[in-house]
């Protein structure tokens, strides 16, 4: 990738050199004066005193160690992580489910299919939380799991679609053609081959869905962004 | 349903709301994210290094992260404090979607040929000259389908400024049906049938220029 951007200006010859050195100085002195300048400001509002003490010896009834556990241990492990570890394997078996939906002989699980995934992926996943919360009166866990596993479900789907969109087409017709049946095909053809070439995608979303996950912050769940509301209220 | 169309009004100020933030935010964020893509392909290191690096962080923390900075952390450590409501939530969407519309042009002058830039820089233009006569031109049709992608993430993304003060389409919903209990869940389709009518036209004309870019490669 590097050297395909280099194409876009030429290797510098001796004049260049020198301007670009010049270039060089200016913008590492501005982008360190901007810095340095941010830091003095913050210093003299004094944000560098004793306000991160709230890290080490904590404030108001809890200790250093209590802040770190909240932050890291409820926060971290048992929300964010907890929420995908328990995400993931359901939208791997429902995406899978939804891409052989979508390529299923019945127009009517066909339609059903594509409508899912359009219409899912256009909501936010906010008001998808909401609605488990309020209208399904769920508690937060479940909640912000149904958020993420509804919307993650129709994206995932997209993207392994895709995949098998651009595999061969001799592929599938190698696998009919040695008497698999479709499904079988798509399972042990097709599938297989989607997921490895869009593996980059794939682990792509589950990062969204991982981020996706302090949109529970909102509803009231603990996670690191809402986790650190209590020590940071300290600090600022 | 049937509170939802009582309160028309209040839907339709929430719908705008959404939708005011989305194309405010939108347009600012395209204008800073081709700034940033400029810098991450520009021969000046530290411009590459400071885009890369503030687009590698903001992209890979959540939106959320980025609202409850400039609430709580941007008014001591940078002296900026951004009223809440719908200044926050367009600033917030602009630092965060630009992220993604920098990352979307790059991977479009990635893909345009390499002898274009090499024709250009052979004529005789500079590297302002090349990227914006001839690459970015060129990218444009091949960045349009991922960028509206990018554009239908950051509309559902205004949804997080229902929790930082600003009255939209989310906000509405939830205000709505604590008003209403027993028809929570015709609110809550209603609402989503708003988000639905701005990203289904967009999903689906991505969905045909991909079929037309594929074509013409």
């Amino acid at each position: 990738m590097s050297d395909k951007q280099q194409v876009l200006y030429d290797v510098p010859g001796p004049k260049a050199v020198r301007r670009d050195r010049l270039y060089n100085v200016i913008f590492t002195v501005a982008i360190i004066a901007l810095v340095a300048w941010i830091v003095q400001a913050a210093w003299a509002r004094g944000v560098l005193d004793d306000r991160w003490q709230v890290l080490f010896q904590g404030a108001k009834g809890f200790d250093g160690w209590d802040v770190w556990k909240r932050l890291l241990w409820d926060g971290l492990v048992m929300g964010t992580l907890k929420a995908v570890v328990i995400a993931v394997p359901i939208v791997a078996v429902l995406a899978l489910v939804l891409t052989i939906a979508r390529q299923a002989p019945m127009r009517i699980v066909r339609w059903t299919a594509y409508g899912f995934t359009h219409v899912f992926r256009g909501i936010p996943v906010l008001l998808l939380m909401y609605f488990g919360v309020i209208a399904l009166d769920w508690a937060l866990l479940p909640s912000v799991v149904f958020g993420l596993v509804v919307y993650n479900t129709a994206v995932v789907a997209e993207i392994l679609r895709a995949g098998i969109a651009a595999l061969p087409k001799g592929q599938k017709e190698a696998g009919l053609s040695i008497g698999l049946s479709p499904l079988a095909t798509m399972l042990r053809i097709q599938l297989p081959q989607a997921i490895r070439i869009m593996l980059p995608a794939l682990i792509s979303q589950i990062v969204v869905l991982l981020k996706d996950t302090s949109l529970g912050f909102i509803i009231g769940y603990v996670e690191p962004v809402g986790g650190h509301q209590e020590p940071l209220q300290l600090l600022w | 349903m049937g509170a939802l169309i009582d309160n028309y009004d209040l839907v339709l100020k929430g719908f705008g709301a959404t939708l005011w933030v989305a194309v405010a935010s939108g347009v600012l964020a395209f204008a800073w994210g081709l700034t940033l893509a400029a810098f991450r392909v520009s021969p000046v290191g530290p411009l590459r290094t400071f885009a890369s690096g503030y687009v590698n962080v903001v992209r890979n923390t959540p939106l959320t992260l980025m609202f409850v900075f400039l609430v709580s952390a941007a008014p001591s450590l940078l002296g900026l404090t951004v009223p809440l409501g719908m200044p926050m939530a367009i600033l917030a969407l602009t630092l965060y979607t630009a992220t993604f519309i920098c990352e979307a042009i790059r991977s479009g002058i990635n893909s345009v040929g390499v002898g274009q830039a090499e024709a250009a820089r052979s004529v005789g233009l500079t590297f302002v000259q090349t990227l914006t006569q001839v690459v970015l031109p060129q990218a444009f049709r091949s960045v349009l389908p991922p960028m509206i992608n990018v554009y239908i993430a950051h509309i559902k993304n205004t949804s997080v400024a229902a929790a930082f003060a600003v009255t939209d389409l989310v906000a509405v919903a939830n205000r709505l049906s604590n008003g209403n209990p027993g028809d929570v869940v015709g609110i809550f389709a209603g609402i989503g049938l708003c988000y639905l009518v701005i990203t289904v036209p967009l999903s689906v004309t991505a969905e045909n220029l991909e079929r037309r870019v594929a074509v013409a490669r």
